[in-house]
């Protein structure tokens, strides 16, 4: 509620602007707050949400501002067409862009961008029958200032409308997801690689449009406008606005144009001032102003309600066997994990794995999942070899997992953790989800509805709103296993489900367990220790030794076994 | 006399309190155990004490001396050893780095031959370790990841060690070898405080417990009172609570 009165009252200030002065200069300020603001609205998708950074986006918003000026003088078409082929030509650029520099990530990735700024600059520079050279181009015809005012005032307000609208879906969640945690995220069926290049591309638009209007604004652009220190001013001004948050560029902007506005006579200790502002915010202000101001107050949405198809997409064909291993092996640096492994799942199965500490259990989940390349061996799914394939490709063909320490996407709620699970990769279009089209919208709410309704099934109802990352331990693998469940995979591996749960909790999950299998749900491979649980829901078990299988058979069997009882379960009373 | 109180403490995360009102005592020697569901506050306790979490408001004193609100290198130093939940391994130095990481904490008994001699005692516990030495932490797997937190704290040669969930992601056999060894540390004179999942396990072991709900203190007693309470067997020790834990 609040945060809605504080949008009306900055529109409004936004809008009685030119009526109270008509001193041109402060339009100008105002008019380059709104061009940062959509540049690090867009910054705010791929550093905010997805977690990259980049300090090349100057080379994007001069690619923005150099086709649009291109277009009017060259082409002679109208202000209009000119910023819609900015925005195409950058947005193009930018995925380019993004498909190769994303194969690294984190710190690598902003060393790359930074090559990409410069170059930018340089071919700005050096190619002078185009660009203008050092001098840039002039006589770029221009609306008039107020009529522009208003051009970017609205773009503004688009831009941080369209982010919200983004978060606020299934792609806002893939992106954070990938940001908190990659592994699980392609354990759900996301491609990571992809997610980020949307977000790159999607920035890379923002940045095109902020520099298409900023070439209007003055009606001549030059190189000076696009150097390494203008990316660092966008990253700056996004970081003390608020990382993620929706009102963050909007902070920033207005913070990091003023201020050295106001001190104009300080020009020449520009960067002293950028760089212990940085320092400043980080060390006080972690979630930039914005954050700080919200840190208090938590909205909590109503939940919605819907109903709701029932659990799994059953078994595939037929019954018999659904998995089939055979000949598995795996070593770390000469260091044999798994030797030889054989293993047959049979549909609706609960089918466990045991073994000593460092018996290879893990590992083995590992190389079903995508995770560790397969050495030796085969590996046939549903009827199919999963050899080769990455995560997210063999979740994307129904198989899903849960992890040894649990892998919450931290930054999302509860329910949103699951949510990424529901939708899997089938996030539908970012352009429905950036303009949140009616059609986006009723997928959203479904999405919502089903992860409540997991979430219910769970026992974790209550919690739905709260932040993951608050969550206990042993909530955390429920959490997870809720999330993996909400992929409707044909088969769900469960890595140690029961660690931290008490014995209360591991009954409920035994009844859960029985209860998916009672109802048609995905087979399972439950990698365990508790054996009162492992004994009560299993159909066969498989006893790993040292890389090797060294029983195979219905838990009775195993309970007798002599070899299982001497490496495993010792003398039982 | 108390090795380690904590008295109407009220501790969390930011704005968020988990715990409200918490009054432990632990005597020296004694294995205390604390039990509760999850999200109980139990890991906030051992967070707090240890210095990691700052107290809101109550009091932790230790040898007669306040360490509320200490950082945690300095609680460390004075004798008091977490074991974390999530292990809190160094994954890229090798198992005797990590091992020899945990002495630093160590208030006497720094010189080699006595090191040394703690190193040995510490992989006489978890064979696995042994031949795994010189490999990173990382390439353990979970369980023996786990071996090696309990190893590396056991290395601070501590007073009292506070111990989150030892038991997580360990073999049957290997549960009851770290109970055992639980059981050794009080002969040698070590306190502890033990949070557990395998509450039938650790209150056979303990001599007093606590049960915490929602962040309170909602029983406290010798073990054996609190093993045999019929809301404790409901709720904590499940219906085979009778029969023999393993």
């Amino acid at each position: 509620m609040t945060g809605r009165l504080g949008w009306a009252a900055l529109a409004t200030a936004a809008a009685v602007i030119p009526f109270f002065t008509s001193n041109t200069y402060y339009l100008y300020v105002v008019i380059s707050v709104g061009l940062l603001t959509i540049v690090t609205a867009g910054l705010n998708v791929l550093v905010g949400f997805t977690g990259q950074t980049s300090l090349g986006h100057a080379g994007l918003y001069a690619f923005g501002a150099y086709t649009a000026a291109l277009c009017v003088t060259r082409a002679g078409t109208s202000e209009w067409i000119a910023i819609a082929v900015a925005v195409v030509i950058t947005s193009m650029v930018g995925a380019a862009v993004a498909a190769a520099a994303l194969r690294v990530s984190g710190p690598y990735l902003a060393m790359v961008t930074i090559a990409f700024g410069l170059i930018v600059e340089g071919v700005v520079i050096e190619w002078g029958s185009v660009t203008g050279g050092p001098g840039g181009i002039f006589n770029i015809p221009k609306p008039g200032l107020r009529t522009h005012y208003w051009t970017v005032m609205l773009a503004a307000a688009l831009a941080l409308w369209l982010t919200a609208n983004l978060r606020r879906s299934a792609w806002g969640r893939a992106c954070l997801a990938v940001k908190s945690s990659e592994v699980a995220a392609e354990s759900l069926g996301l491609s990571a690689y992809y997610v980020r290049i949307a977000a790159f591309t999607v920035s890379a638009a923002f940045a095109g449009a902020a520099g298409a209007l900023f070439t209007f604004l003055n009606g001549y652009i030059s190189p000076d406008s696009f150097t390494l220190q203008t990316s660092i001013l966008f990253l700056l001004a996004l970081l003390f606005g608020g990382l993620g948050r929706i009102a963050g560029p909007v902070a920033g902007s207005v913070a990091l144009t003023i201020l050295p506005e106001l001190l104009t006579r300080l020009l020449d200790y520009r960067l002293i001032l950028y760089g212990s502002l940085l320092l400043l915010s980080i060390y006080w202000l972690p979630d930039g102003v914005v954050g700080a101001v919200s840190r208090a107050r938590r909205s909590r949405p109503a939940p919605l309600e819907l109903s709701l198809s029932p659990l799994g997409r059953g078994q595939g064909e037929g019954a018999g066997t659904l998995l089939v291993a055979n000949g598995v092996n795996l070593s770390f640096g000469g260091v044999a994990a798994l030797a030889g492994v054989a293993l047959t799942v049979n549909r609706h199965h609960i089918h466990a794995v045991i073994g000593p500490n460092g018996a290879g259990k893990t590992s083995l989940l590992n190389v079903l999942s995508g995770f560790y390349a397969l050495q030796a061996g085969t590996i046939m799914v549903d009827g199919r070899s999963i050899d080769g394939l990455s995560p997210y490709a063999i979740a994307r063909h129904g198989i899903a997992r849960t992890f040894q320490t649990a892998q919450v996407f931290g930054g999302l709620s509860v329910r949103d953790n699951v949510a990424v699970g529901v939708a899997g990769p089938r996030l539908g279009s970012p352009l429905s989800a950036l303009f949140a089209t009616p059609g986006g919208r009723a997928r959203d709410a479904f999405i919502q509805s089903r992860a409540l309704d997991l979430l219910e099934a769970f026992g974790l109802g209550e919690l739905a709103h709260e932040p993951a990352e608050s969550l206990a331990a042993g909530l955390r693998r429920k959490l997870e296993i809720a999330r993996a469940l909400a992929t409707e995979p044909l088969l769900l591996m469960l890595d140690e489900p029961a660690a931290g749960l008490s014995p209360a909790e591991i009954a409920a999950l035994d009844a859960q367990l029985t209860g998916l299998r009672d109802q048609g749900g995905p087979t399972v491979i439950l990698v365990e220790h508790h054996m009162d649980l492992v004994m009560a829901v299993s159909d066969r078990i498989t006893v790993l030794d040292y890389g090797r299988v060294i029983a195979e058979g219905a838990p009775e069997e195993i309970r007798q076994n002599p070899a299982v009882i001497e490496a495993y379960l010792g003398a039982t009373t | 006399m108390s090795a380690l109180t904590v008295s109407s403490l009220r501790a969390g995360y930011g704005a968020v309190a988990v715990l409200h009102d918490v009054t432990i005592e632990v005597r020296p020697g004694e294995i205390v155990s604390v039990i509760g569901g999850n999200g109980a506050g139990k890991t906030t306790l051992l967070k707090t004490i240890a210095g990691v979490l700052r107290p809101v408001t109550g009091r932790i004193t230790f040898d007669g001396r306040d360490i509320g609100g200490r950082s945690s290198w300095w609680v460390a130093r004075h004798g008091i050893a977490l074991v974390p939940e999530g292990r809190g391994i160094f994954g890229d130095q090798s198992v005797h780095d990590n091992l020899m990481l945990g002495a630093l904490a160590r208030g006497s008994g720094r010189d080699a031959p006595a090191v040394r001699a703690d190193l040995d005692s510490a992989l006489a516990l978890f064979p696995a370790l042994v031949e795994k030495l010189h490999l990173p932490a990382a390439a353990l797997s979970g369980g023996q990841q786990q071996m090696l937190a309990v190893a590396r704290g056991l290395m601070a040669r501590p007073r009292v060690m506070l111990l989150d969930e030892p038991s997580l992601g360990l073999a049957p056999l290997l549960v009851r070898e770290i109970f055992a060894a639980i059981g050794r540390l009080r002969e040698q004179g070590v306190t502890i405080l033990l949070v557990e999942q395998m509450a039938a396990q650790a209150l056979a072991l303990a001599d007093r417990a606590y049960v915490l709900e929602r962040g309170r203190i909602a029983l406290e007693g010798a073990a054996a009172t609190v093993r045999s309470d019929p809301a404790v067997i409901e709720a904590y020790l499940g219906r085979r609570a009778g029969a023999d834990p393993s």
